[in-house]
């Protein structure tokens, strides 16, 4: 990747996963917008010959404090607030009907696990970084990363279980 | 349970000789599988969550792009004037250092303001494919457009000839000839590239003992197979997968019979090599007198377009004895490679064979993915061969070929063994509503295999995507067999539908592979 590249690829293809991480932090579109606005520019700013081996990690890092700037300077919305807005950007393509139920009742589960946990998701799932580069994000040691996303799935695996009910075969 | 190892295991971080200790652990007790599998499969679920698709506002990001360039151009003036400033200033420094009785040196400052970068690229250390291939440039009929097609014709004693036609679309440059039977040797030198010399054995040998035909490095080394069906192989460490060209073609008419019953197969009982090989494919091949052929073709894959999926058809005319498969892939172009089907310890066992003999009519379909260099790596792929990181690295020389595909076979009544090569390019790969009625067709069934054993990489195609490239792809399809296929997915979609929901967390997404 030449350099004057970099910035219109990272912007390709870390936009949505910036935003969708930076949500988890400020509980709000524009916010997180805001925040991974202000990450990029900060790319902007820096030897990005240097910075390009390890990308990813670094967009996280810079756009967590950006989310994390926001959510001190704005209203904090509740959990509730989040959960409806989950609901409402409700798009799903025409997936199979018990496909999406699935989802939707695996992503309601998420949103009641600690923030931490939430962000970790977050990293691993959409933003594809391994325990070490979650560590340099979150400031955390490589063996908490494990800890903490292995606490997360197995109550994930305990709530679902207690909740789920097979649906009856037609 | 508190163990972190599982998760560790199932996102792909558990390495080196934590992670050989957890399999021995894995393979002596079915609840601790049973645990994995359940973990792997909430993975498997949190990764195909509908990913977020709010970006920036179109406006937004314009504005943000130049402003973002504007940034990058100041900053880049900034370090000009410094590259001019820094010496000058320096110099500067020093003469009123020099005025003063001090030592001057300009020649030693100047310097460090135009040091240049060392942009040299590494030297690159070649490796020798094999003595009978020759110089592609020295081949200029084989345009790297279109099919290969090779014939080794029996016939012809000794130098097999390369009937290529240069006004047929050839993707790849091919080349056959007459050599030595393989060696254990052959096996070991390939794919992985040390200086360690190994034992020649003979060809009679490695029939006797099929299990003995792994590479012998890798056995040493405790290294896991390569050949192992359905995993992704890191190219940098294994770059050679063989496979056997033995498929019970059966096992299509079984699942069929469930799925029609309305029973859905246990993913474990589903090859996927068995049901791409149950169809016939009208591989183009019409030369007469070919006792083997061999028909590449790549495109993207249809449940990931960022990976390619490569056909390999095989297609025998005369009879063929202690025929060898290899497909040899390009670590400058190919990151990963999967070979589809194949799964099971069976298979595993199975497809490091020679294939004794082959009785035209004969043909047969392998399905690799590939995952091109440059291209998103695996999220939740296991680091297999981080244990061989002591091997060397070595520096790949990009021919731009994506693949090298070895036949090894004898006529029948001579002792001698010829060998095809054929090459195929990363450029003849085509997007895949270009291929072929046959490669659709058979991503289509591939996908479908793929769906039945709860593939994490299946989320990506819907049944419905499935059944519409199927239906695009039936051809001239004579007996109806395609068509029935069609259906058949439409009756497994529903199927898999009810019971995915019902057992979530019952059966697992992922057949989990261990050693022995």
């Amino acid at each position: 990747m030449s350099a004057e590249n970099i910035i219109p690829l990272a912007i390709e293809r870390f936009e949505r996963t910036l935003i969708s991480y930076a949500k988890e932090i400020t509980g709000d579109i524009e916010s997180a917008r805001d925040a991974v606005q202000e990450t990029f520019l900060r790319l902007s700013k820096q030897d990005l010959v240097a910075i390009e081996p390890r990308l990813a990690p670094w967009l996280f890092c810079v756009c967590r404090n950006c989310a994390l700037d926001h959510r001190r300077k704005v209203v904090r919305f509740s959990t509730e607030a989040l959960d409806e807005e989950h609901e409402a950007e409700e798009d799903c393509p025409a997936k199979a009907l018990m496909a999406t139920e699935d989802a939707e009742r695996l992503r309601g589960l998420v949103s009641k696990l600690p923030e931490r946990q939430r962000e970790l998701l977050k990293l691993k799932f959409e933003g594809d970084l391994s325990y070490k580069e979650m560590g340099e994000v979150m400031k955390m040691s490589i063996s908490n990363v494990g800890v903490q996303l292995h606490e997360a799935i197995q109550t994930l695996r305990r709530l679902w279980s207690s909740e789920h009910k097979p649906v009856s075969t037609l | 349970m508190s163990d972190t190892r599982f998760t560790d295991y199932a996102l792909g971080e558990l390495t080196g000789s934590a992670r050989e200790k957890f399999e021995r652990e894995l393979a002596k007790s079915d609840s601790l599988q049973a645990e994995l599998n359940d973990i792997i499969a909430m993975a498997s679920e949190l990764d195909r969550l509908p990913k977020s698709a709010e970006g920036l506002d179109p406006k937004a990001r314009i504005d943000l792009l130049h402003a973002c360039a504007r940034n990058q151009a100041e900053l880049q003036r900034n370090k000009k004037l410094l590259r001019w400033f820094i010496p000058l200033g320096l110099a500067a420094a020093a003469s009123v250092t020099f005025l003063a009785g001090m030592l001057y040196r300009p020649s030693a400052v100047t310097e460090l303001g135009f040091m240049a970068r060392n942009v040299g690229a590494p030297a690159a250390l070649h490796e020798e494919p094999q003595t009978l291939e020759t110089d592609p440039a020295a081949n200029p009929e084989m345009e790297p457009t279109g099919k290969s097609k090779t014939h080794l014709d029996p016939s012809n004693d000794g130098l097999a000839q390369n009937t290529t036609s240069p006004l047929e679309d050839i993707p790849s440059r091919s080349k056959s000839k007459s050599v030595r039977c393989p060696t254990e040797h052959d096996f070991a030198e390939q794919g992985l590239i040390t200086g360690e010399s190994v034992s020649d054995s003979n060809l009679a040998f490695q029939l006797e003992t099929p299990g003995q035909a792994i590479p012998l490095k890798e056995k040493q080394k405790g290294v896991r197979n390569a050949t192992f069906g359905g995993r992704l192989v890191d190219t940098k460490i294994q770059r050679t997968s063989e496979y056997s060209l033995d498929v019970d073609s059966s096992g299509y008419a079984k699942i069929r019979a469930r799925i029609l019953a309305s029973e859905p197969p246990p993913p474990d009982s589903v090859h996927i090599e068995e049901l791409i090989n149950a169809f016939t494919y009208n591989h183009t091949e019409q030369a007469g007198s070919a006792a083997l052929s061999a028909d590449i073709e790549s495109g993207m894959a249809p449940w990931n377009e960022e990976h390619l999926l490569i056909r390999v058809g095989i297609r025998s005319q005369a009879v063929a004895e202690n025929v060898k498969v290899e497909a040899q892939f390009n670590p400058a172009q190919a990151a990963y490679f999967r070979l589809i089907g194949y799964e099971s310890q069976r298979d595993t066992e199975k497809s490091i064979r020679f294939t004794t003999k082959i009785t035209p009519p004969f043909e047969h379909t392998a399905l690799y993915e590939v995952i091109p260099v440059g291209k998103s790596q695996p999220k939740t792929a296991p680091k297999d061969f981080q244990r061989t990181q002591a091997l060397v690295e070595y520096q790949p020389v990009d021919t731009g070929d994506l693949l090298t595909l070895k036949i090894h076979h004898r006529p029948p009544g001579s002792n001698q063994c010829q060998l095809a090569v054929f090459r195929f390019e990363t450029s003849s790969a085509k997007s895949f509503n270009q291929n072929s009625v046959d490669f659709r067709f058979a991503a289509a069934v591939a996908a479908f295999g793929m769906k039945l054993r709860h593939s994490p990489d299946s989320a990506n195609i819907a049944w419905s995507k499935i059944e519409q490239i199927a239906q695009g792809s039936l051809g001239p399809d004579p007996d109806g067999q395609r068509a029935d296929f069609t259906n058949l997915v439409a009756k497994a979609s529903r199927l898999e539908g009810r019971g995915i929901s019902k057992n979530l967390f019952k059966t697992p997404f992922l057949a989990i592979q261990l050693i022995p």
